[in-house]
């Protein structure tokens, strides 16, 4: 069922492409670098991914919503537009492994220690599937419900911590160089990046001129989610305790007790959190099912969504076995690869389509 | 060759499919047509038959058939043996056979309904309507007098849907009965109703009611298409229809409600659903539904809008309670203890010490305990019925308890998860839930909390993707049309439902008027004279 979706509906689409993996990894990276001065890099990062939504939202703008590759293929030749398709459809099926992988990670490190990794990693995959051959416009859906549920952790969140903050923790401010907040910047911006998911969600777009919007509207949701998330984590443990821990929005969760019955609520949140990965993937999934349609033409994508899926289990189970490898992939890999794919490809997309408009000009003035 | 074969297997294996007769014309013969009749419906003791002539008609052969108990034997003595066997004198001698047709067609017979048959097919199918045929020599042609009037339940308190406060009377198995009962709701000639026939063998009467005009002709052209296209011999119940034109048929979920409640079938008439009653049954449906429909109830109307709402937060949180809470328990006893405090905990670990299964064995022992109960409860006599409760409460609560087979945690969840089952309005959707609970017990023992939301998002996907006759199942939650949530968890003063809660299902159409939120005389005047003051 791949019918339209709206534009708050795509919004919230953006967030979550990029808010469940980002709110796990990146404070970590970030207080790595910058410490207290944690939400001047995510700052800087959302300024830097406000600029690829620009971007993006232009291209989409001028192809009104037309399949990327085919509108690449239209206006220079098949075979540029079958070249990028290749290397894109490489990037999605490389994301979406790395986003499989962190995800069956997490779920081994914090909730099911002695499960298989690859009994998790097919049971993921196979639900994962299932939500993608249902289409983008059931995701869509899903993804409001969902985004609406963790409108109600937030006060649980706030006041469940209230005892425990301590604004001080989050000073000195501008205690770093603007070179450290930069470094401490990229990760981020590369998550911020996936903003780039909009060219393959273009078509099923109701209304594709607003792209740009839908793009701000994503980027700043996530920016105040993550902000919310690292300035309470600094308040309870301090700027330090963000280098030391895995998932340092967890560990804040887990002193909320309420009352002498409920504590350790991170399992709560941890929840929450598998269905928002959940749709992660999903639409990572559907995006890379998109790229391969384009990429190859086909009429139907959906017995392809399987085999799909099995590249990316396979790559999940054997280039990223290793923890710490997707770790330095995240820290030093991930921002060269987002950004060459995410910014710059369709940076050069645009330019070379504006430079053939402006040929195209020149040659009707001279007839 | 090998879709030859395939098909040639299937015809093999297909049991033998009875081919449905041409109509057979009536003969010109009386001796004929009864014996054709005759050998049709057998030896029937219910049917009579009965031969005469009357001299007044030049000495016409006549027959009447009928069935006995379901004809009104007063209608056909009063109404056709009387005038038809009288003696009368006509203008001329005789009559000619067709003439003494339209004589008693048009003249002779004082009942409502008369009708003309030229085949057997046509003519048994009004002969077990009720009508009375009447049939004559010399003639291709025959009458059918409405006489039907068989025994039938007077009109009770319906028995699955009770209320407090609101109307008490219940559809009936009557299909006639229920269109007069929503006419008389529904004094407007935008009300229609049409009527089909479904099955070969039963004929059932199918009622299609709407308002035309607010209900949705893409819903309703559907609703046809689906109906003319059910091919079967039965219908029994409205189970049969639902089942035939439902969406998703393999949903656990229920895409049409059902109810016993005329008032619940007129309320959702006048929001643009199409009503569809069922001769032989007196459980009407309702399309198309949303999930959320199922957590309305007639009463939510009846009674004030603030205890609406909260009964109607109340059922969502019973209708994830009977789903989760069993489940919850197991995944939290056996993965996540680290969520219960110290002491709980203790208590908890203490309770099961004793008790030689594990949590989901013991879950599903009670869980399948209690179904056991239910399904007994409801085929037992209702003399011995309280021997169930004493049963169940005693000897599977208490005794298994002490027995150490269970521990009393478990009962509590149990029962807890039984009465929450309860509080949902649609027995339809309460019965998904019950099947859908016992999967998640199973996934919850072996992944814990991972596995009940990847359940969730299972079940989430699935019912974005679902549809009741072409309207998502869960708007307007998804896609979400704010305007529309005045009637879905809360239920805001009727004064504010402008438009009517659940138009996405039929047309955009104002129910009322705006602004009558009950005010002071003085309120309005002053109000009015703002106004005046404004405009001039």
């Amino acid at each position: 069922m791949n019918g339209k979706i709206g534009t708050s509906q795509a919004a919230m689409l953006v967030v979550t492409t990029i808010l469940p993996t980002a709110i796990v990894v990146l404070p970590e990276i970030i207080g790595t670098y910058a410490e207290q001065d944690s939400p001047l890099a995510i700052m800087m990062a959302t300024l830097l991914g406000v600029g690829i939504a620009a971007l993006i939202g232009t291209i989409i703008r001028y192809n009104n919503g037309v399949p990327f590759l085919d509108w690449i293929g239209a206006r220079s030749s098949p075979l540029l537009a079958t070249l990028l398709g290749l290397l894109l459809l490489q990037f999605y099926l490389d994301t979406s492994a790395t986003i499989l992988r962190e995800f069956v990670n997490f779920v081994k490190d914090t909730v099911l220690l002695n499960t298989p990794i690859t009994v998790m990693t097919t049971l993921i995959l196979v639900i994962t599937i299932y939500m993608v051959r249902q289409g983008i416009e059931c995701i869509a859906r899903v993804n409001s419900l969902v985004i609406l549920l963790f409108l109600f952790f937030i006060p649980l969140y706030t006041f469940g911590l209230a005892g425990e903050m301590n604004v001080h923790r989050l000073l000195p401010i501008f205690d770093h160089s603007l070179s450290t907040i930069t470094l401490a910047s990229l990760t981020p911006t590369s998550w911020m990046s996936e903003v780039a998911i909009l060219l393959f969600l273009a078509p099923y777009l109701k209304s594709p001129q607003k792209a740009r919007l839908i793009g701000y509207m994503g980027l700043l949701f996530v920016f105040l989610m993550m902000m919310f998330s690292m300035i309470t984590t600094m308040m309870v443990f301090g700027p330090q305790y963000l280098k030391l821990t895995a998932y340092p929005g967890f560990s804040t969760v887990g002193i909320i007790q309420i009352g002498r019955f409920v504590e350790n609520l991170d399992i709560l949140f941890i929840s929450y959190w598998v269905l928002a990965i959940y749709l992660k993937f999903s639409i990572f999934l559907f995006a890379t099912v998109e790229c391969f349609k384009q990429t190859f033409r086909v009429k139907s994508s959906r017995p392809f969504i399987g085999a799909l899926g099995l590249v990316i289990a396979l790559e999940c189970l054997f280039t990223w076995s290793d923890p710490a490898k997707l770790n330095i992939y995240n820290k030093e890999g991930r921002f060269l690869v987002f950004i060459l794919f995410n910014v710059l490809l369709p940076l050069a997309v645009l330019l070379l389509t504006g430079l053939h408009q402006a040929k195209n000009k020149r040659k009707g003035c001279e007839t | 060759m090998k879709k030859k074969q395939q098909a040639e297997r299937k015809k093999e294996s297909d049991p033998e499919e009875k081919s449905i007769p041409a109509p057979l014309q009536l003969n010109a013969s009386l001796e004929a047509n009864l014996q054709e009749i005759s050998k049709r419906i057998g030896q029937s003791s219910d049917v009579v038959f009965r031969r005469f002539t009357n001299e007044s008609l030049s000495s016409l052969s006549l027959a009447f058939i009928y069935i006995d108990g379901l004809v009104n034997s007063e209608i056909i003595n009063r109404n056709l043996l009387q005038p038809l066997m009288e003696t009368f004198t006509l203008k001329s001698d005789s009559i000619a056979t067709e003439a003494a047709f339209s004589m008693i067609k048009d003249q002779m017979l004082p009942v409502g309904g008369v009708k003309e048959g030229q085949t057997v097919e046509s003519l048994l199918g009004l002969l077990f309507e009720g009508y009375t045929l009447i049939l004559f020599d010399g003639i291709q042609r025959a009458l059918a007098a409405d006489t039907a009037g068989w025994e039938k339940r007077s009109i009770n308190e319906p028995t699955s849907q009770g209320v407090i406060r609101g109307p008490k009377e219940g559809f009936t198995e009557s299909m006639r009965t229920g269109t007069s009962m929503l006419r008389r709701r529904l004094k407007t000639s935008d009300l229609r109703i049409e009527e089909y026939k479904i099955g070969q063998r039963t004929q059932t009467g199918i009622a299609l009611v709407y308002l035309n005009g607010l209900a949705s002709e893409s819903v309703l052209a559907e609703i046809r298409r689906r109906l003319n296209s059910i091919n079967t011999d039965s219908i029994l119940e409205s189970n049969y229809i639902e089942e035939f034109i439902q969406d998703g048929g393999l949903t656990p979920f229920p895409t049409m409600q059902n109810t016993e409640r005329p008032d619940a079938i007129a309320g959702g008439i006048l929001e643009g659903q199409v009503g569809i009653i069922i001769d032989g049954t007196p459980f009407a449906l309702l399309a198309p539904s949303t999930f959320f429909n199922f957590f309305q109830s007639s009463e939510d109307y009846y009674q004030r809008y603030d205890i609406s709402s909260f009964l109607r937060l109340i059922r969502y949180s019973a209708f994830f309670v009977s789903m989760l809470l069993p489940a919850l328990y197991i995944a939290v006893t056996t993965f996540h203890q680290e969520m219960l405090p110290t002491t709980l905990l203790i208590s908890l670990a203490a309770q099961r010490e004793g008790v030689p299964l594990p949590a989901l064995a013991e879950a599903l022992l009670m869980e399948l305990t209690f179904d056991v109960l239910r399904e007994a409860g409801v085929r037992m006599p209702r003399t011995i019925g309280p021997a169930i409760s004493i049963v169940g409460a005693l000897v599977l609560g208490q005794a298994a308890v002490q027995a150490g087979l269970v521990s009393a945690a478990m009962v509590i969840v149990v029962s807890f998860t039984a009465i929450s089952n309860f509080v949902i309005p649609s027995l339809a959707i309460a019965n998904s839930i019950r099947l859908i609970r016992f999967a998640m017990m199973l996934i919850a023992a072996s992944l814990g909390l991972f596995g009940i939301m990847s359940s969730l998002i299972v079940l989430l996907i699935h019912m974005a993707g679902l549809r009741s006759f072409g309207v998502p199942y869960l708007s307007p939650m998804a896609p979400m049309t704010p305007r529309y949530l005045k009637d879905i968890f809360i239920r805001v003063p009727l004064w504010d439902m402008t438009t009517r809660p659940m138009t996405n299902l039929g047309k955009e159409t104002r129910r009322q008027a705006s602004n009558q939120k009950p005010k002071p005389q003085e309120d309005q005047q002053q109000q009015q004279n703002q106004q005046g003051g404004n405009s001039s």
